[in-house]
């Protein structure tokens, strides 16, 4: 009852705002040094980075499971107008599974090996709900159908290391959306799988989102399924967003050199036969905090200014923006 | 050892979590330090009192004294008198060296056996192991105490049939222990290496392999050692094995239990010798495990 | 299911003629005659002949051994010397009184070491965690028999009304009359299991399912008993299954301080009057429930843990069982 009010009275805009999120640890190391997201309801968002860039971390800060010794040092996590920064374990169970649901990369790791598949999806109801045996039987079958597994009478009562890859993820999956919730996190739910299996679970996501309208932020260090998937896209570099845009401004037209790198190190068809970039280096230990462009040490373009300031967003058009003092040059 | 290294650096985002882990580490190598200390601490009592003893011998240890019975412990008994009126102390203490003695011979056939076994079977798998295994099972299903109580049914009382009694049982544990530590080795490059290069095997197992389960041995003697002395009382508790003319400590707390309201030191006192011993021996095996972790952690 | 059954039954048969052969080894080796030597010096001639006529004194060993796994097979284990009466029926006898008090013991250690554990470990680097561990690690340094006399000082000046010294006598119930010896062994043997159990919690606290769990809104108590705890179960029972041994020996002990007409004093007597018929059966009879169960733990894991029944993750089995026996041979304290 006092969920559902707070629902309504909320009525946000967004289904998920990170107003400048900072995650740091004991020791003082920045993980993620200042990130603002914002979902629409059913829109799907794209989190692109290297490892280390403060993707997962980011998630981690959503869904409340940050690591001991690492904490939120600022900043708030609106979920439907309510901070779930600062919010009670109780109140946490009450979110997660019910109006977050969340997809984890790899599924063999992220399923109970000693738990039957179906028990592990009714698990979801039995916490959310009160419907009765049967009733959470028939939706669990039905997510099950939804999520295109095959058999699921049988299905449900394996246990997790007798299905393949593919279909571990599909569970994860059922798992997160039976509940109908507002939010599906997908954190890089296809990299232990097979192409032809990436490309059906993205089909997936996708249907989801669009039947049942749920907002998607899907994270992933893959600009190839980025594109396929999302609407907007984040590009983060050593926990600082560097590039803000549709799919298609970033795809098309990256103003910072990281999305530029990024995007020319995937292999597409104009790119046969020649060989295929790699960038210098790797993501920055991050430590203290951001004084200058976290990239200058990396970028091919960086010069005088990059390594003494902290470029802020600039504008390129509406709705794309990119932190990079080239862009700043442009405008002069 | 650089490849883990660079693993330490690599993982940038656990750090924190990685760091208090190290800190973790080295708080429990402290931790085994203090154990290792406490152990020693705990052994050093009754050699201690054993060494006060040679020295200062009040009583005899079977005059029997019936002026003197129940007295509580004070100045004049340290640890009270029996039903008899002997002296505790001098009785307890006396009963040291035999328990080590059969200890130490009790873990001697142990070791030397599990040892050779355990490196075998570890080193060369196939059907030595499997046979190796299957009588360490069949061994480990007979309570240590029963088998002592059957060599002794045949074999009749005495010192030397309870060490080779006790010493049969501790093989399987000392195979396990041994043959383990060579099954973690044999399969790592620098033995095949040395295979190729064509060192024999038994150059391998004893030069190569066995100084790196060492300390874990030595953990296992220690245990082992406590183990046996439990398993010795055990058996001259029941009144087997060891002469009943010998003072030993578990013979002791059964004379004790008959008028153990009258005179609860003289149970006490056997009892807790046994305690202080094998508690020793267990921290300093834990000491030496802690060790071997701390050895393996670079 | 049914084939892997019957090959551990096999493997079960293995081990108990591997028992028999040793003990007949053993049997082998005595100097001089061993029906003499049974029947003790006073025995005339014709009784010695009679004897080694009955054992088949002179059959070489593995007619010996045969004979005897065979009868064996058909519940036959021979005739007592020191009672005249078949061995299998003094066992029969007796059997119960020990079987009870292990079984009380076995309730009693999984009693106090689950909720023990459970608090370690959630606790765990605490003070609390601290203080378990070093209190089981001394229990555990102390023998049953010590730890009944304590028990028994401990109980007797605080007047709870516990006739401990009278044993099986008193008309109080099983669980009253038993409290006592069963305490003693279970508080001597509990440390190992206490500690896997921990361990075990650990470990799985690590592992990443929960995070799902935990995304799955699931709370934190119930994510520790549904999922922690059973999770963690696989290594803490069969632990428990290498206990038996280790609480029968116990038993046979205990048995004599509390003057219980178990098992463990049928066997005293029968070491002491030399009845290696008798001594033999018991050891044997113990020796074969140890196995049963053992087997049992087997079933019971694959139950809990379906991954254990296939065939690839054998591995998984027998690196559980590796890690367990290096545990259970060299660590007694904290890993890692």
């Amino acid at each position: 009852m006092n969920k559902l009010e707070l629902t309504n009275q909320a009525n946000p805009e967004y289904t998920l705002k990170v107003e400048h999120l900072k995650v740091v640890s004991t020791q003082g190391a920045e993980l993620v040094r200042d990130v603002s997201l914002a979902i629409k309801p059913g829109e799907i968002v794209g989190l692109v980075g290297e490892s280390g860039s403060g993707k997962s971390i980011t998630t981690m800060a959503i869904v409340g499971i940050l690591p001991d010794g690492i904490s939120i040092a600022k900043g708030k996590i609106l979920f439907q107008g309510q901070d779930i920064t600062r919010i009670s374990a109780d109140e946490r169970c009450g979110i997660n599974g019910n109006k977050l649901g969340i997809i984890y990369q790899d599924a063999s790791q992220a399923l109970n090996p000693l738990m039957r598949i179906g028990k592990q999806i009714d698990e979801v109801l039995k916490i959310h709900t009160d419907l009765s045996l049967s009733e959470r039987q028939d939706r669990v079958l039905g997510t099950m159908r939804a999520v295109n597994l095959p058999d699921v009478k049988n299905l449900a009562k394996r246990y997790p290391h007798e299905l393949s890859g593919g279909q571990r993820q599909r569970v994860l999956i059922a798992m997160a959306i039976i509940n109908n919730p507002q939010l599906l996190i997908a954190d890089e739910p296809t990299t232990a799988l097979d192409v032809t299996v990436t490309a059906q679970i993205l089909d997936l996501i996708k249907i989801i989102n669009e039947s049942k309208q749920i907002s998607v932020l899907y994270i992933s260090h893959d600009f190839s399924t980025v594109n396929k998937l999302c609407d907007r896209v984040f590009v983060l570099y050593a926990g600082i967003p560097v590039e803000i845009g549709s799919v298609k401004q970033v795809i098309e037209n990256p103003q910072h050199p990281y999305t530029e790198l990024l995007l020319e190190s995937i292999p597409t068809k104009e790119k046969r036969g020649q060989k295929l970039l790699r960038m210098k280096g790797r993501t920055q230990d991050p430590r203290g905090p951001a004084l200058n462009c976290q990239f200058a040490d990396r970028c091919p373009k960086a010069f005088g200014r990059c390594r003494q300031e902290l470029p802020p967003m600039y504008q390129v058009t509406p709705g794309h923006t990119a932190a990079c003092f080239l862009l700043n040059n442009k405008g002069e | 050892m650089k490849l883990l290294k660079r693993d330490k650096n690599n993982e940038v985002i656990l750090a924190p979590t990685l760091k208090r882990a190290y800190y973790r580490a080295s708080l429990m190598n402290k931790g085994a330090k203090l154990q290792f200390k406490i152990g020693i601490i705990l052994l050093a009592i009754p050699l201690f009192l054993f060494l006060i003893n040679l020295v200062y011998r009040p009583y005899d240890i079977t005059t029997m004294n019936m002026a003197e019975r129940f007295q509580a412990p004070g100045l004049r008994h340290w640890f009270g008198t029996d039903n008899y009126g002997r002296d505790v102390f001098v009785r307890v203490l006396s009963g040291l060296p035999l328990t080590v003695l059969i200890s130490i011979g009790i873990n001697l056939i142990g070791c030397l056996v599990g040892l050779i076994i355990g490196a075998l079977s570890g080193y060369f798998g196939g059907s030595i192991d499997y046979w190796g295994n299957r009588l360490s099972d069949a061994l480990l299903s007979i309570p240590v105490i029963l088998m002592g109580m059957l060599f002794v049914a045949t074999f009749g009382d005495g010192i030397w049939q309870v060490i080779v009694a006790l010493g049969i049982m501790f093989i399987p544990s000392y195979m396990r222990v041994i043959r383990s530590g060579f099954l973690e080795y044999r399969q790592r490059n620098f033995v095949k290496r040395l295979q190729l290069l064509g060192a024999s095997s038994n150059r391998i197992i004893w030069l190569h392999l066995f100084p790196l389960i060492r300390i874990r041995l030595l953990s296992a003697i220690a245990l082992g050692f406590a183990n046996a002395i439990l398993a010795e009382s055990s058996l001259s508790f029941l009144g087997l094995g060891v002469p009943p003319t010998q003072i030993t400590w578990g013979g002791m707390l059964k004379d004790a239990q008959g008028f153990i309201f009258q005179a609860p030191w003289s149970a006490i006192a056997p009892g807790l010798m046994i305690v202080t011993i094998v508690l020793g021996c267990f921290f300093i095996s834990n000491g030496l495990k802690h060790l071997t972790e701390k050895g393996s952690l670079q | 299911m049914l084939k892997y059954i019957a090959k551990n039954a096999a493997q079960m048969l293995v081990t108990l003629l591997l028992i028999v052969l040793i003990v007949f080894i053993m049997f082998e080796l005595i100097p001089g005659n061993p029906a003499q030597i049974m029947s003790k010096l006073d025995a005339d001639q014709k009784t010695i002949e009679a004897l080694e006529q009955e054992f088949g004194i002179h059959d070489p060993l593995p007619v010996k051994i045969s004979k005897y796994f065979t009868g064996l097979l058909n519940g036959d284990m021979g005739r007592s010397i020191r009672f005249g009466k078949p061995v299998i029926d003094l066992i029969r006898q007796a059997i119960p009184v020990t079987m009870s008090l292990a079984i009380y013991s076995f309730f009693l250690i999984v009693i106090i070491s689950v909720p023990l554990a459970l608090l370690a470990s959630v606790k765990r680097g605490s003070f609390i965690d601290n203080a378990i561990r070093f209190t089981t690690e001394t229990t555990l340094a102390i023998p049953p028999f010590f730890m009944a006399v304590i028990l028994m000082l401990i109980f007797r000046t605080t007047q709870l009304g516990l006739k401990s010294g009278q044993g099986a006598s008193s008309g109080s119930s099983v669980l009253v009359q038993y409290l006592l010896p069963a305490l003693a062994i279970a508080l001597s043997r509990v440390t190992m299991a206490l500690e896997f159990l921990r361990d075990s919690i650990i470990e799985q606290k690590k592992m990443f399912y929960l995070k799902t769990a935990i995304g799955k809104g699931v709370t934190r108590s119930r994510i520790i008993l549904t999922h922690v705890l059973r999770n963690s179960l696989v290594p803490y029972i069969t632990v428990l299954g290498l206990i038996i041994a280790e609480i029968f020996g116990g038993s046979i002990i205990i048995e004599q301080v509390f003057l219980l007409p178990g098992l463990g004093r049928l066997l005293v007597t029968a070491v002491e009057s030399r009845d290696f018929p008798l001594t033999l059966g018991i050891i044997i009879t113990i020796a074969i429930v140890v196995i049963v169960v053992n087997f049992l733990v087997d079933l019971i894991n694959q139950f809990i843990d379906p991954r254990l029944r296939e065939k690839e993750h054998v591995a998984l089995r027998t690196g559980l069982g590796a890690k367990l026996i290096y545990k259970l041979n060299t660590i007694r304290g904290v890993k890692k």
